[in-house]
């Protein structure tokens, strides 16, 4: 009985190892990328694995060396004769299995502190940094507020602001920045591609800074249960090169702003209009 | 050992119940397999291709003339018992809204209208049409309704589907006149000097109310209707209805206090004859 | 440590044995799919004498069904996906060439339809699916189907009523938990949001692009679930797939013809109202004991058994003569109703583009806001906070004299409705200047927010208005003063008309 669980638990360590081996082949590993698509998200992947690795080693040796001792134990347990070895602890042994991990923990701590800054600090941000957008998440939709081309964004809604619902634009290629708020309980501002994640506080205005490197369409959805419609309060992020941004923007511009009138404003609806899908 | 044992098909019975308490919730509602059935436009139109809706003819075909001539009824609506007058809804220069407007006259009560015991703007009107009648084209020209010192002008009317009610504005405020019908399409619309048009498309079972959404007093009656068999009681009670086809004919009495006073009154109209009949309401009947 | 000697023994674990498998029993017995879902009905129908009420709950299982069986009413101006069409050659038995009225549908037909015989050899099993759709060719309309033999010039139905299930699923899936089944405004999560959401049994929709008398468009539909309503709970469906939107605006509107034909039958069948008539027996009983006692002799008046009798009868004959006409005339007048609605005549659209947003245009604007000719600050109030007069009157309740229990304006569904606060830039029906001047134009429909384009305002004038609400958000404003002190030198506009 005792050597079946000793193989039992063997086991379980070496299937996991398996499988993380094969993972990424089955596509198990990070959503829809297998790479984050902005620089920070790089720089948290590259922790990620750092951590993977470390963390594997240790899993490995600590699964070997409990598969061991159960192993032994079974099989004195079986045969009977072997004498219960009594011990009254070791101190070299504890003081060496503490300040073991502890070193690691603190490498790790101070290995990914420039990371945390990066993201975290002001003053560790990109200095030209482009606030591109409001973003307010509200039960269960993230409504978003754009300044007019050419101008900046301002706390206070402008006569000229673009708005949309669920969609937030961004230029690729260059730092952009959010600020977040909420208008009413908290959210949290989660894209996984690009490995950010912000939690919306009331009565806050959070900035969040990023850079994407691949233009495409991205998932944000919500990572702070809000409510019943928490599972849905999902947009859509749009990175497109900063050119078509800036006619993106202009293009909602008169959107926004037409009158059921001027042609020009039409056409551009309709072209808006097909570009939305 | 026996607790052990016990342990185990507990837990086991445990495992099996959460196992169908999962699965049970799966499937069902939204995606439920449903089944959708053609019903044709009309029973008889998978025969031909295209079918036009067949007009509702009444029997007998169009343009026969109306067999047994045509009479007149004529009478007048008595209110029967005690009547008190309805206080003013206020009085001069006391209007709640637009005072030097809709205060230029104290605006009656219309929800009770009695003069010399007879009961004013009661609807008289032929719910359904006997068969066989021939009804007369409608008349092109419009009928005015009109607002003046806030007040409805008239407070009843009757108008034929199809013909162009010409609502008017003679105060130099903004009213707006909204028809709450059950029939046809609500109309709202601010109306100012110039006017607006209102037209039925088509016949209601009883009068409707059309109101002022800016002075919340104002109130007036309407009846469309597809023919021309009806009438509103005037100031005194008295009203008169002509060319009315003969035969036994049942009217609808319908009071905006008591609403349907009178489902079907039977008439029987002799060809070339006046039929004078005098109607006595109860006053239990009116709840203003 | 000394083991509690009840638990070695297991005493209480035993009796508590059947305690939990009962538990567990009823946990189980209460789990499963649940009831299926069914439309709701209108007091209007389910307090009307039995008969009544058998017979326009037939009426609308008839033409409608119900949430599981379906009803594609060919009547009704939805488009219910699929085509109708027949057969125009025979190439080989089970291929032959459709015949389409318009060829542009040809695009809708799918390899995999179910294909349902209308006429001919196969229609036996007449509104029964019967094959399939094995392929299709657009151009050449050569349709071949899995089995059945077919002659020249039967009728079919390819895919028929396949959006109508696509959107019921859509539906279900994301609308029902508010709107309820059958568009009622009664989902299970209505009960905690403010504003309640929408009944489309009245056939009303409130943000819309057509004239103040006519439906909803298509457009208008489909605009709201893209976009949300901001400020309520009506969320924004931008990512939905837009087969899936355009299927759930068709479910939408045919919920609304259905809510709508069910309130205009009831309306009709008024006088079959079992409440109204129990409760005018109970009056007469009342009047009789009353008059007795004052030692008069009244007339016995007839009791509820021989009036629920009579009653009966009555809608017997009016069941054979008249209410079959009556249910044509509704059902033609909802289709022609709602067909009007996606008509070109019924969009608003301004003759003149928008007068350029200047100070002038400003100022003229809000002088027709605080002027009598539009009386907008009557119910938005003279700073455009939503606090006008007619926020304090009692209200008459639609057809009757009597008032709403609450001061305050009310809408076509009995909510309480508070004018708009035009002071938070916040534009429920749309934010572009088109859609201000709809809401001026056309009014809102099914709230006291009157129409007055066409008749009071001229399109300059209602692009002044326009230009000036636009700016109220952005105003600064103490609350004594007018917004600008341009403004407040300026009389108000006379109260004569020009």
């Amino acid at each position: 009985m005792g050597k079946f669980w000793a193989v039992f638990f063997s086991a379980s360590a070496v299937l996991a190892v398996a499988l993380c081996w094969v993972a990424k082949d089955y596509n198990w590993w990070f959503p829809y990328n297998q790479e984050a698509v902005s620089t920070i998200g790089r720089q948290i992947d590259d922790l990620f694995h750092l951590i993977l690795v470390i963390v594997s080693v240790t899993f490995i040796g600590v699964n070997i060396a409990l598969g061991y001792v159960l192993w032994t134990g079974a099989e004195a347990a079986t045969n009977g004769q072997k004498k219960a070895l009594f011990t009254h602890g070791s101190h070299a042994l504890e003081v060496i299995w503490t300040i073991v991990p502890s070193g690691i923990l603190l490498f790790i701590a101070l290995y990914q502190m420039d990371v945390w800054a990066q993201f975290r600090f002001k003053s560790q941000a990109p200095r030209k940094l482009d606030i591109i957008a409001e973003v307010t998440a509200r039960q269960f939709e993230w409504r978003i507020r754009y300044p007019a081309r050419g101008k900046k964004l301002m706390p206070t809604p402008q006569p000229d602001d673009i708005y949309t619902v669920n969609d937030l634009r961004v230029p690729s290629g260059l730092p952009v920045g959010i600020s977040l708020r909420t208008d009413d309980v908290q959210h949290s501002f989660f894209v996984p591609e690009f490995r950010i994640k912000q939690d919306a506080v009331p009565k806050l205005v959070i900035p969040i800074w990023f850079e994407v490197t691949k233009p495409g369409d991205y998932d944000l959805v919500c990572a702070e249960l809000c409510g019943w419609g928490h599972y849905k309060m999902k947009a859509r992020v749009k990175a497109t090169s900063e050119t078509e941004f800036e006619k993106w923007r202009s293009e909602a511009a008169s959107e926004q702003f037409f009158d059921g009138v001027s042609p020009e404003a039409a056409e551009t609806e309709e072209v808006a209009q097909q570009s939305d899908q | 050992m026996k607790s052990q044992s016990n342990n185990s098909s507990l837990t086991m019975t445990l495992a099996a119940c959460g196992l169908w308490i999962t699965l049970s919730g799966c499937g069902g509602g939204a995606t439920a397999a449903t089944t959708v059935t053609f019903r044709p436009s009309r029973p008889d139109s998978l025969a031909a291709e295209t079918v036009a809706p067949t007009e509702a003819t009444a029997d007998g075909a169009a343009g026969e003339p109306t067999t047994g001539g045509v009479g007149t009824l004529k009478g007048r609506i008595v209110l029967g018992g005690t009547y008190n007058p309805l206080p003013p809804l206020y009085a001069k220069s006391a209007a709640p809204k637009d005072n030097d407007v809709c205060g230029m006259e104290a605006a009656p009560n219309q929800a009770v209208v009695v003069n010399d015991g007879g009961l004013a703007n009661v609807f008289i009107y032929l719910d359904k049409l006997p068969k066989g009648i021939q009804v007369p084209a409608a008349v092109s020209e419009p009928v005015v309704f009109d607002q003046k010192y806030c007040i409805f002008k008239p407070h009843a009317l009757v108008m034929r589907t199809g013909q162009t009610v010409k609502v008017l504005n003679s105060d130099p405020v903004l009213h707006n006149t909204h028809t709450k019908p059950e029939r046809n399409n609500e109309f709202n619309q601010s109306v100012n000097q110039t006017g607006a048009e209102l037209v039925y498309s088509r016949p209601e079972k009883k009068p409707l109310a059309v109101v002022c959404d800016i002075h919340p007093w104002m109130v007036a009656y309407h009846l469309p209707l597809d023919h021309p068999f009806a009438t509103v009681s005037g100031e005194d009670g008295t009203f008169e209805i002509a060319n009315l086809p003969s035969g036994k004919l049942e009217f609808k009495l319908w009071h905006e206090a008591g609403k349907e006073l009178e489902k079907a009154y039977k008439v029987d109209i002799k060809p070339g004859e006046t039929t004078t009949v005098e109607i006595t309401v109860p006053a239990a009947k009116l709840n203003p | 440590m000394q083991l509690n000697p009840e638990i070695r023994t297991g005493k209480p674990r035993r009796k508590l044995r059947p305690l939990i498998g009962l538990g567990l029993l009823c946990a189980v017995l209460g789990c499963g799919e649940g009831p299926p879902a069914e439309f709701s009905w209108r007091p209007s129908t389910t307090d009307m004498i039995p008969a009544a009420k058998k017979a326009v709950q037939e009426v609308m299982k008839e033409s409608f069904g119900t949430p599981q069986q379906l009803v594609a009413w060919e009547r009704m101006p939805v488009d219910f996906g699929g085509v109708r069409g027949d057969v125009a050659a025979i190439q080989t038995p089970g291929e032959f060439t459709l015949g389409l009225a318009d060829p542009a549908l040809a695009s809708r037909v799918k390899s995999g339809m179910p294909i349902v015989w209308l006429t001919g050899p196969q229609a036996e099993s007449k509104g029964t699916q019967t094959a399939k759709v094995e392929s299709f060719d657009p151009k050449s309309l050569l349709l071949v189907s899995t089995g059945g033999e077919a002659a020249v010039g039967d009728k079919l139905l390819v895919g028929y009523g396949s959006q109508l299930q696509l959107g019921r699923v859509v539906y279900m899936k994301n609308c029902t938990h508010c709107h309820g089944v059958a568009g009622d405004g009664m989902g299970p999560t209505a009960n905690y949001l403010n504003p309640r959401p929408r009944d489309f049994r009245l056939g009303i929709i409130k943000f819309t692009s057509t004239l103040s008398a006519e439906r909803a468009a298509r457009d208008d539909i489909h605009r709201i679930i893209t976009n949300g309503i901001p400020g309520t709970y009506m969320p924004s469906f931008l990512l939905m797939a837009p087969e899936e939107k355009l299927a759930a605006v068709e479910y939408v509107r045919w919920l609304a013809m259905r809510g709508e034909m069910e309130k205009r039958l009831g309306d009709e069948l008024a006088d079959y109202n079992e409440v109204s008539l129990k409760s005018d027996i109970g009056k007469q009983e009342e009047a009789y004991q009353a008059a007795v006692k004052a030692g008069e002799k009244p007339e016995k008046p007839m009791g509820l058994p021989k009036a629920l009798a009579t009653s009966a009868a009555s809608f017997k004959a009016y069941q054979e003569e008249d209410f079959p006409t009556i249910i044509d005339e509704t059902a033609d007048f909802l289709a022609e109703t709602w067909q009007k609605a996606d008509d070109p005549a019924s969009l608003v659209t301004p003759q003149q583009s928008r007068v350029a947003d200047s100070l002038e245009s400003r100022q003229r604007g809000r002088r027709l806001y605080m002027s009598d000719r539009t009386k907008c600050y009557t119910c938005h109030g003279p700073l455009g906070r939503g606090d006008g007069g007619a926020v304090d009157d009692f209200w008459p309740k639609p057809g009757t004299t009597e008032k709403y229990a609450q001061r305050g304006l009310h809408d076509l569904w009995g909510n309480k409705l508070q004018p708009r606060d035009l002071t938070k830039g916040q534009y429920r029906g749309g934010r572009r200047p088109l859609d201000l001047y709809r809401r001026m134009f056309a009014g809102i429909k099914g709230t006291p927010m009157p129409a007055f384009g066409g008749t009071v305002l001229k399109d300059e004038e209602i692009w002044d208005l326009v230009n000036y609400v636009m700016s109220i958000p952005f105003e600064s404003r103490t609350p004594s003063k007018p917004p600008t002190a341009a403004m407040a030198s300026m009389p108000p506009e006379s109260k004569v008309d020009h």
